[in-house]
């Protein structure tokens, strides 16, 4: 009788006693959970799934608690370890499981799935950076709600009316990059004197362009309050 | 144009304006006089650009992570590849994501054995097999009909409406054993392993949603005892 043929309660008992033999550093066998992974996402097995979820989800849970920020971001309010399996699932549903042949691949993704729902909980990253600027032009975030910043960028690209400027304004803007790190990083990047001059020339189009202007005025708040 | 006092704000007053702290004479100056009143602007003008603009341009953490698993399209994956070698935010993000799936694990024991069913079930054709959920428009008459899906206790039907704009998804779920159960229920709308969007049903749990192109797309709904059904692999065209 091959693996893929024994009945569903035997493949998850022999997951369970082969991940607790993983967890006391016995030698234990990938291949039942493998095959319980299996029937759960390439199968879409209901009660493959409920044994998955049963054997690992202390284990995820395990694995949010490990995040660095984890104490600083309300866990109570927020069942992690589901959205991860949610996560996990909706991914790794039916032909997307063939690209994880082995047992730690499927478990680094599920892990990876804990990661990315943990930290999109996390603000602490941004806020350190949001601070400063914040501080200058005394917005908070949820003024960002009422701005689309495809509108933005699209009042930026005709300001600048210019291909050259609109990649140095990215470069400066969007992804923070000083002169220094536009040399070394970018293909085909200016000198430190021509980064320069069109770091002026874009200041000076987009403080007196009229339409800019007026967008930022409507949805900053007001500089005489 | 000058300073109607031809007495301009120094730098240093334009900042305290920036930063909340001018004194109620600069406001009223600044309130009066045209030429500072710019000034003040074109000195907010590139934060502020700075600060809505911040990672504007990155992806989602869920993109990232599949393009790490290579998960995502050919496109997809050139696209991130490029914007990794200029986005230093991403590169770190990616390294710390590398690092925490890295990390050692702390041995521990295992619970025992006890099988929780997870509070989300997969929600399964009710005919068996499954179909595409197919637009037709009532003014043309040729609505394909609803599609009916079960998960335990409670039916989901899903019906697709054909209009100007797109593909009108109308779904309502229903259970037999308790019928306020998925009345205001949230609805997430998955595509490709992402989340593309959450809308809530109403007290009767039905929803409606536009789809603007023909494609697939999973339904998670969630009712306000956190309960949840997956509704998996909708296909939908005309």
């Amino acid at each position: 009788m091959t693996i893929q043929s024994l009945p569903l309660q035997d493949v998850a008992d022999k997951c369970y006693e082969n991940t607790k033999s993983y967890y006391e550093k016995k030698i234990s066998d990938p291949k039942w959970c493998f095959e319980l992974f299996r029937r759960a996402l390439r199968l879409g097995e209901q009660d493959a799934f409920t044994h998955t979820y049963s054997i690992f989800k202390p284990q995820v849970e395990r694995w949010a608690r490990t995040y660095a920020n984890y104490k600083t971001i309300n866990p109570e309010t927020e069942d992690f370890a589901h959205d991860a399996l949610i996560k996990f699932w909706l991914n790794l549903k039916g032909e997307k499981f063939d690209k994880f042949p082995r047992l730690n691949a499927l478990l680094a993704y599920l892990k990876a799935c804990v990661f990315t729902v943990v930290r999109d909980h996390d603000d602490e990253p941004d806020l350190i950076i949001i601070d400063d600027l914040e501080r200058i032009i005394g917005i908070n975030p949820s003024l960002d709600k009422n701005i689309n910043t495809d509108d933005l960028l699209d009042f930026v690209e005709k300001a600048l009316n210019d291909g050259d400027l609109m990649t140095q304004f990215e470069l400066w803007i969007i992804y923070d990059m000083k002169p220094s790190a536009i040399i070394d990083e970018v293909d085909g990047g200016d000198d430190a004197q021509e980064i320069s001059r069109m770091r002026q020339k874009i200041k000076r189009h987009l403080q007196k362009d009229k339409n800019l202007r007026v967008f930022l005025d409507d949805r900053l708040p007001p500089i005489t309050t | 144009m000058d300073c109607i006092t031809n007495n301009p704000l120094s730098d240093e007053q334009i900042h305290d304006v920036i930063m909340g702290n001018a004194s109620p004479e600069i406001i009223e100056h600044i309130k009066q006089c045209e030429f500072c009143a710019e000034r003040v602007h074109e000195a907010r003008v590139m934060p502020a650009l700075a600060r809505l603009l911040y990672r504007a341009k990155c992806p989602s953490s869920d993109e990232l992570r599949n393009y790490h698993f290579d998960l995502v399209d050919p496109e997809t994956n050139e696209v991130v590849n490029k914007h990794l070698k200029l986005c230093r935010f991403c590169r770190q993000d990616l390294q710390e994501m590398i690092e925490f799936i890295e990390a050692e694990e702390p041995r521990v024991e295992l619970p025992t054995f006890d099988i929780t069913a997870p509070n989300f079930m997969f929600a399964k054709p009710a005919s068996g097999e499954r179909v595409a959920l197919r637009g037709g428009s009532s003014v043309r008459g040729v609505d394909s009909g609803p599609l009916m899906f079960e998960a335990q206790t409670a039916t989901i039907f899903l019906d697709l409406e054909t209009t100007a704009k797109g593909y009108i998804l109308r779904g309502q779920v229903m259970d037999q054993d308790d019928m306020e159960l998925w009345s205001e229920a949230t609805v997430e709308i998955w595509q490709d392993g992402y989340q593309i969007d959450t809308i809530q049903a109403d007290d009767m749990g039905s929803f409606d949603y536009l789809l603007e192109e023909a494609g697939m797309i999973d339904i998670h709904v969630i009712a306000t005892d956190k309960t949840s059904i997956i509704i998996s692999d909708i296909e939908y065209k005309d």
